[in-house]
C-alpha cells in the first residue's frame, strides 16, 4: 500500500517537472531575446542610477539587451571583478579605476580603446588616467576636484571675505579665526589621508617639470620621498596648533557634520559634500586649494572618474555591442544626464554647468586639467593607500616626524614587488 | 566443530553485521556535515598552504613557487607584527574580562528577584547586534569630538573632552570595552544554564554547615562552573584571535595600527593589496598559532577540571 503511494508521489513529482520544463521551454523559445545580443555590464554605480542610461541604451539599439550587475565602490567592486575575471565569467563592460588598472592592464584583461572613434574627445587628462605606454584602456568622461568649503559668516567674522590664495595666507587667517573663538579647519584623517598633500604635491611637480605619467615607472617607488615637502608644508597646521590632532579619530562625515552644524570655519572637500552643505541653509562659498608657495602653478586634489573597459577576449557581435555601449555613454544625452547628476563632464566640446559655489574650483581646476590624487600615479596604489593612511595618523598624532613617515612609506613600497 | 562453538560465531557474526550496519547509518548522518567541512574547510584550507609559497596575485592563474619567500614577508613587515600584538591583548582582555564579569552576573541573574527575568533579557540582548554594527553606534558615542556623546556628557560637568578615539591606548581600551559589553549578557546566559545544574542540595547542606555566601561561592558555584569556564573561555579566546569586524568598523585600525588584527592584515594584504600568496602565508601561520594556543588553553583547562573533580 505504501509502496503504491510512493510510486504515485514519484509519478506526480514527474509529471509536474515535466510541465515546469515544458513551460520554461516555452518561454525561452518563443521569446523574442533569442535574436538579441546580450552585454553583460558590472557598474560600481547601483541600478537606480544605471537604469535611465541602460534603458535609452536599449531604446536606441534594439538588437541589444544589457545584463546589469552592481557592486559597490571600491574594494568590494575590485574584488568581484576580480573574481569574475579569474572565474571565467568576465563582464563585457566593466569600470576601471586607480586600484585596479595595474592590474588589469598587466594581466591583458582590457582592450585597447586608443584608436576607437568614441575616445576622440575625451580629454587628455582622462586618457592619461588609464593609459599605458602609450595605449589609452578606458573611457573616462568626468573629473572631481576639490576644494575649500568655508562658511561666510564665520570668515567675516575676522573680516575675512574668501579663502587666501596661498598656504601662509590660509594659516594667517586659521590663526585670526582661532583666536576668534572660531575653530578655522577640520579635517577627517579617520578614514582616508588629508587632501592637501596631494594638491600640493601636483603643483610641486609641475614645478619641477616632472612628467607624472612616468612616476609609476620609477623604479624604486618613492612616493614618501616624493611628497616629503608636500607633507611638511601641510603638517604646519598642526605643528602650530591651527587644527586639532584629534582628526585621527575624526571621519569624513563627522567633518562634513560639523561643518554643516556650523561648528567649523573651513573644511577640504569634494562635489560629492556639496549637495549636503547647500541645505544647511547659511552662506557658504568654495574656493580652490591655497598654493603651496607663491608662484607655483595651482594644482587641485582631483582625479579623473573611474572609466569603462572592454574585456580584451570580445569579438565578433558581442565586441560591437560594448563598442555600441562606450558611444552611447560619450553621446551628449548620456553625458547631459551625468551633468544633470552632478557629474563634472571634462569631454571635449561638451559645455557642463556645474553648481555655482563649485564654478571657481571647475574653471581653474577641471578645464585646465590641473588637479592631482597620489595614487593615480604610483604602482600598487592599494598598498600606498593603506600605508599612507597609517602612517598619516602616526605623522598627525606625533609619534614619527616627516622624515620617519616618507621612510615607511618608501620602504613599504620597496617591499612590495 | 560443535554446534554450540557455530551456534557462537553465528552470533559474533549477527553483532559484527549489526555493528557495521550502526556504524554505516551513523556514517550517513554525519556524511552532510562532513561534505560541508571538506568543502568549506579542508579544501580552502589546503589551497591556502599551496597558494602561500607562491607568487599567486589573484588575477592571474599563472602562478609560481617562491618558496619560503612570503613566510618571510610575514615576519618582516612591522604592521603585521602590531597587528599580532593587539590581537592577542585583545583576544586575553576579552577573555578574562568576559569571565570575570560574567560569572557574578550569572550568580546574580540567578537569584530570585522582581524582574529578572527582564533583566536576563536585557542582558542576553546586548549580544544579539552584530560587533559590525555595534563598532559603527559606538564610533559615534566615543568621538573624540566636543559633539561625542559621552564628550558631551563630560561637558555638562565641565570635562573633557577625551580623546577617545584618536589616542592609541584609548582607541584600544575602547575597541576592548565593546567586545566585553557586547559579550557578558551572553556568556551570562551560558553560566546560567550550568548554575541551573548545581544540585540545591549542596548549598542546603553548606548552609547547614554554616558555610557563608563567599565560601559557598568559592568552594560549591565556582568548582561546579569549571566546565562553563572551559567552554566561554575557549569561545572567547577563539573569537578573540580571529576578530575583524569591531575593530575595522569602529576605527579601521587606527590610528596608526594601535587597533590594527591580524585578520585585518591577511584581507588586507591578501585580498585588498591582491598579494595572495602573502596573505595565504599568513593565514597558514595564524591557523597554526590559533590552533597552539586553543590545544594549549584546552590543556590547561583540563588539568584545572581534574584539580577540582
Amino acid at each position: 500500500m505504501k509502496l503504491k503511494r510512493a510510486w504515485k508521489g514519484i509519478a506526480a513529482a514527474l509529471g509536474v517537472g515535466m510541465l515546469v520544463s515544458a513551460m520554461g521551454a516555452c518561454g525561452a523559445g518563443g521569446g523574442a531575446d533569442g535574436s538579441k545580443t546580450t552585454l553583460t555590464f558590472l557598474s560600481w554605480n547601483n541600478e537606480q542610477t544605471m537604469r535611465p542610461y541602460i534603458d535609452q541604451f536599449e531604446q536606441q539599439n534594439p538588437g541589444i539587451k544589457v545584463d546589469f550587475s552592481y557592486s559597490p565602490p571600491t574594494a568590494e567592486y575590485v574584488q568581484t571583478l576580480q573574481t569574475r575575471l579569474v572565474g571565467n565569467q568576465a563582464p563585457d563592460v566593466f569600470v576601471i579605476t586607480s586600484e585596479n588598472k595595474a592590474d588589469l592592464i598587466k594581466n591583458s584583461y582590457v582592450r585597447d580603446l586608443t584608436d576607437e572613434p568614441f575616445m576622440r574627445n575625451i580629454s587628455q587628462a582622462n586618457k592619461d588616467f588609464v593609459s599605458h605606454q602609450g595605449k589609452v584602456y578606458g573611457m573616462s568622461v568626468s573629473s572631481w576636484a576639490s576644494g575649500i568649503v568655508y562658511n561666510k559668516d564665520l570668515l567675516a567674522k575676522v573680516g575675512a571675505k574668501k579663502v587666501p590664495e596661498t598656504w601662509d595666507g590660509f594659516l594667517q587667517l586659521c590663526k585670526k579665526l582661532k583666536a576668534a573663538g572660531v575653530t578655522p579647519f577640520l579635517e577627517g584623517i579617520a578614514d582616508a589621508p588629508s587632501q592637501i598633500p596631494d594638491a600640493f604635491l601636483g603643483s610641486q611637480l609641475a614645478r619641477d617639470k616632472v612628467d607624472v605619467n612616468s612616476l609609476i615607472d620609477r623604479r624604486p617607488q618613492q612616493p614618501g620621498s616624493d611628497q616629503r615637502e608636500a607633507v611638511a608644508a601641510w603638517m604646519k597646521l598642526y605643528d602650530q596648533g591651527l587644527s586639532t590632532r584629534d582628526t585621527v579619530g575624526i571621519s569624513g562625515d563627522d567633518r562634513k557634520t560639523q561643518f554643516i552644524n556650523g561648528q567649523v570655519a573651513m573644511i577640504c572637500t569634494g562635489p560629492w559634500d556639496l549637495p549636503s552643505i547647500s541645505q544647511s541653509g547659511f552662506k557658504w562659498g568654495m574656493a580652490p586649494m591655497p598654493l603651496m608657495e607663491e608662484g607655483m602653478p595651482n594644482y587641485a586634489q582631483g582625479s579623473p572618474s573611474p572609466a569603462y573597459a572592454i574585456y580584451s577576449h570580445l569579438k565578433g557581435a558581442k565586441l560591437k555591442a560594448a563598442r555600441k555601449f562606450l558611444t552611447f555613454m560619450d553621446s551628449r544625452w548620456a553625458l547631459q544626464h551625468s551633468a544633470d547628476n552632478g557629474d563634472a563632464i571634462t569631454v571635449q566640446g561638451f559645455k557642463a554647468k556645474v553648481k555655482p559655489e563649485y564654478e571657481e574650483v571647475y574653471r581653474t581646476s577641471l578645464q585646465t586639467g590641473r588637479y592631482f590624487l597620489v595614487m593615480n600615479f604610483y604602482a600598487k596604489p592599494d598598498v600606498l593607500t593603506t600605508v599612507r593612511q597609517s602612517e598619516t595618523q602616526q605623522l598627525v598624532q606625533g609619534s614619527i616626524n616627516v622624515d620617519q613617515w616618507a621612510k615607511a612609506i618608501d620602504d613599504k613600497m620597496a617591499s612590495v614587488k | 566443530m560443535t554446534s554450540q562453538s557455530v551456534a557462537e560465531r553465528a552470533n559474533a557474526h549477527r553483532r559484527r553485521m549489526v555493528g557495521l550496519r550502526q556504524d554505516l547509518t551513523s556514517f550517513w548522518f554525519l556524511l552532510p556535515i562532513l561534505a560541508v567541512f571538506v568543502i568549506l574547510f579542508a579544501v580552502p584550507l589546503v589551497q591556502t598552504i599551496i597558494y602561500s609559497v607562491t607568487d599567486f596575485n589573484g588575477y592571474s592563474l599563472n602562478m609560481h613557487y617562491v618558496g619560503w619567500k612570503n613566510y618571510h614577508s610575514v615576519f618582516t613587515d612591522s604592521s603585521t607584527m602590531q597587528g599580532l600584538m593587539f590581537t592577542i591583548l585583545y583576544a586575553v582582555a576579552q577573555t578574562v574580562l568576559v569571565t570575570i564579569f560574567a560569572i557574578p552576573l550569572a550568580v546574580t541573574l540567578n537569584r530570585k528577584f522582581w524582574g529578572r527575568n527582564f533583566a536576563r533579557s536585557l542582558f542576553f540582548f546586548f549580544s544579539v547586534p552584530s560587533l559590525a554594527i555595534m563598532g559603527m553606534v559606538w564610533k559615534y558615542i566615543f568621538s573624540p569630538m566636543k559633539s561625542g556623546v559621552f564628550n558631551t556628557i563630560l561637558g555638562v560637568f565641565g570635562l573633557g573632552p577625551v580623546p577617545w578615539l584618536s589616542n592609541s591606548t584609548l582607541a584600544r581600551c575602547c575597541v576592548i570595552f565593546i567586545a566585553v559589553w557586547a559579550q557578558i549578557g551572553w556568556h551570562a546566559t551560558l553560566y546560567l544554564a550550568f548554575l541551573q545544574s548545581i544540585p540545591g542540595d549542596l548549598y542546603e547542606q553548606a548552609t547547614v554547615d554554616g558555610a557563608s555566601s563567599r565560601q559557598q561561592f568559592v568552594h560549591i558555584t565556582l568548582p561546579q562552573l569549571i566546565p562553563g569556564i572551559v567552554t566561554s573561555s575557549f569561545l572567547l579566546m577563539s573569537g578573540g584571535l580571529k576578530v575583524y569586524d569591531l575593530p575595522y568598523t569602529m576605527t579601521k585600525g587606527g590610528p596608526g595600527y594601535s587597533t590594527y588584527t591580524v585578520t585585518q592584515s591577511i584581507i588586507q594584504q591578501g585580498i585588498g593589496q591582491s598579494q595572495y600568496g602573502l596573505g595565504s602565508a599568513l593565514a597558514v601561520l595564524f591557523t597554526l598559532a590559533t590552533a597552539l594556543v586553543v590545544f594549549a588553553q584546552m590543556g590547561a583547562a583540563s588539568l584545572i577540571s581534574r584539580r577540582f573533580q
